[in-house]
């Protein structure tokens, strides 16, 4: 490998638009400055390429162009956040509606009471496409309330008996930790509301969520056709490879970052048993899942003297 | 409001552009050569530097040539760098000149006794100047 093509390989660690800018220059400069013969870029140089690339880095972090890609993304997850438990919640029904063997089973109480649990989140889900944040975020902790109170009293006013419906399998739950973790993500997408931004993401995005949902849908039906213990990990196939497609673009990295901690919250019950251990990880990521969208917000934010270009 | 004062590395890269635009080597060149070969930018750090002050306006795309085979853009100051860069040199100069006339300002004696350790340590130099007679 030549000098030039390793100082470009140093290179490749700039922000892609300084890149365009500059790459060529700067190997000119590079290749000016190294002495006749060497084959390998010095010490000095690279290190200070490293430096010189992370300074770059976080001025741009810190950038009005960032800002506005923080903004968008925000606005994008307050989108996806409540689709994805749409999702996560119908889909299993639909599943164990049409599992196999492929016989029409049914309309059974347990799937009516888990797509009326659905509901709420393709309201919010609408509300948030309308640009209507305010209502959406009221609705999503009025509903995260109302969740608690069906499910921690369901021996007296609440629901008698809570069912989950997961991989074509029937669960049967409740009481107070359960209504935690079953609560936990609709608090999360209520915070994640409350923090967004009241703008309408983009109608591109927006246009290709019913294709994701929809995939998403298929993948979840499909799961429970194969017999095989990995046979969970195709419901997993779309989000991910909606996570491969949003790496191309910088709100949906930015996206992806703020709705990881929430789909790990989202889809880690009932995986994830009760013990102590457990419980912490949950937890955590629970508190990981608040803090990111405060710091994008705080990222994001379009008002005040911080968002003019610096002025020296 | 107060101007936040700049870094010796920011100052030399202006003041390599106050006469004519330049190009990134042309500029490493220079400030080579301004600081007495006491400061050495290398390729992240200028071009750190030029990104941040283009976005800041203290500096501009000039024009752009391709010398064998390859792109080379020159660099020039703005109006707003150019101000930018004559308050910063008022700045220190203000501060050398306050330097200078405290140093005159000081008392002899300590001087004299200065200058008399440094007559010790120089080479050849085998008594005291205070116990010097003239010879």
């Amino acid at each position: 490998m030549s000098l030039e093509k390793r100082y470009r390989r140093l290179l490749a660690w700039y922000p892609k638009r300084h890149r365009a800018t500059y790459e060529e220059e700067m190997v000119a400069v590079l290749l000016a400055g190294s002495d006749p013969g060497r084959r390998w870029p010095g010490a000095r140089d690279t290190f200070d390429l490293l430096r010189g690339g992370l300074a770059v880095w976080l001025r741009h972090a810190g950038g009005a162009e960032s800002r506005r890609h923080w903004h968008e993304a925000l606005a994008v997850a307050a989108l996806v956040a409540p689709i994805a438990l749409l999702v996560l919640k119908a889909g299993p029904v639909l599943a164990y509606a049409v599992g196999f063997p492929p016989i029409p089973r049914p309309v059974s109480e347990p799937m009516l009471q888990t797509l009326a649990v659905a509901v709420p989140y393709g309201v919010v889900a609408v509300l948030a496409r309308l640009g209507r944040r305010k209502a959406a975020a009221a609705v999503a902790w009025g509903w995260t309330a109302l969740y608690v109170w069906l499910v921690a009293g369901s021996s007296g006013s609440g629901l008698a008996t809570v069912y989950v419906i997961r991989g074509g399998v029937l669960l049967v739950t409740g009481g107070g930790g359960a209504a935690v973790r079953l609560a936990l993500p609709a608090a999360l997408l209520a915070v994640t509301l409350t923090l967004a931004p009241s703008s309408r993401p983009y109608g591109r995005i927006v246009g290709r969520l019913a294709g994701w949902s929809a995939a998403a849908l298929a993948a979840e039906v499909a799961s429970t056709w194969i017999f095989s213990p990995w046979a969970s990990a195709v419901s997993l196939l779309v989000p991910l490879a909606a996570v491969v497609v949003a790496a191309r673009s910088a709100v949906g990295r930015r996206a992806t970052v703020i709705l990881l901690p929430f789909m790990g919250v989202a889809m880690a019950w009932p995986w994830w048993g009760g013990s102590p251990s457990d419980d912490a990880a949950l937890a955590t990521l629970a508190a990981v899942a608040v803090a990111v969208p405060a710091v994008v917000a705080w990222l994001g934010r379009t008002r005040g003297t911080a968002a003019e270009p610096a002025k020296a | 409001m107060t101007m936040k004062s700049m870094q010796e590395p920011t100052f030399l890269i202006l003041t390599a552009l106050a006469a004519e635009p330049q190009h990134g080597y042309g500029i490493m060149a220079d400030v080579l050569r301004m600081s007495g070969e006491r400061v050495r930018l290398r390729a992240g750090t200028l071009y750190a530097a030029l990104d941040r002050l283009q976005g800041e306006g203290l500096i501009e795309a000039d024009r752009e040539e391709v010398v064998d085979g390859r792109a080379r853009r020159y660099y020039r100051l703005t109006s707003d760098g150019e101000a930018r860069l004559a308050v910063e040199a008022e700045r220190m100069r203000g501060n050398a000149d306050t330097a200078t006339s405290r140093l005159r300002a000081r008392p002899r004696p300590a001087l004299a006794a200065a200058l008399g350790a440094a007559a010790l340590l120089l080479p050849g130099a085998s008594r005291p100047l205070s116990a010097g007679r003239p010879a």
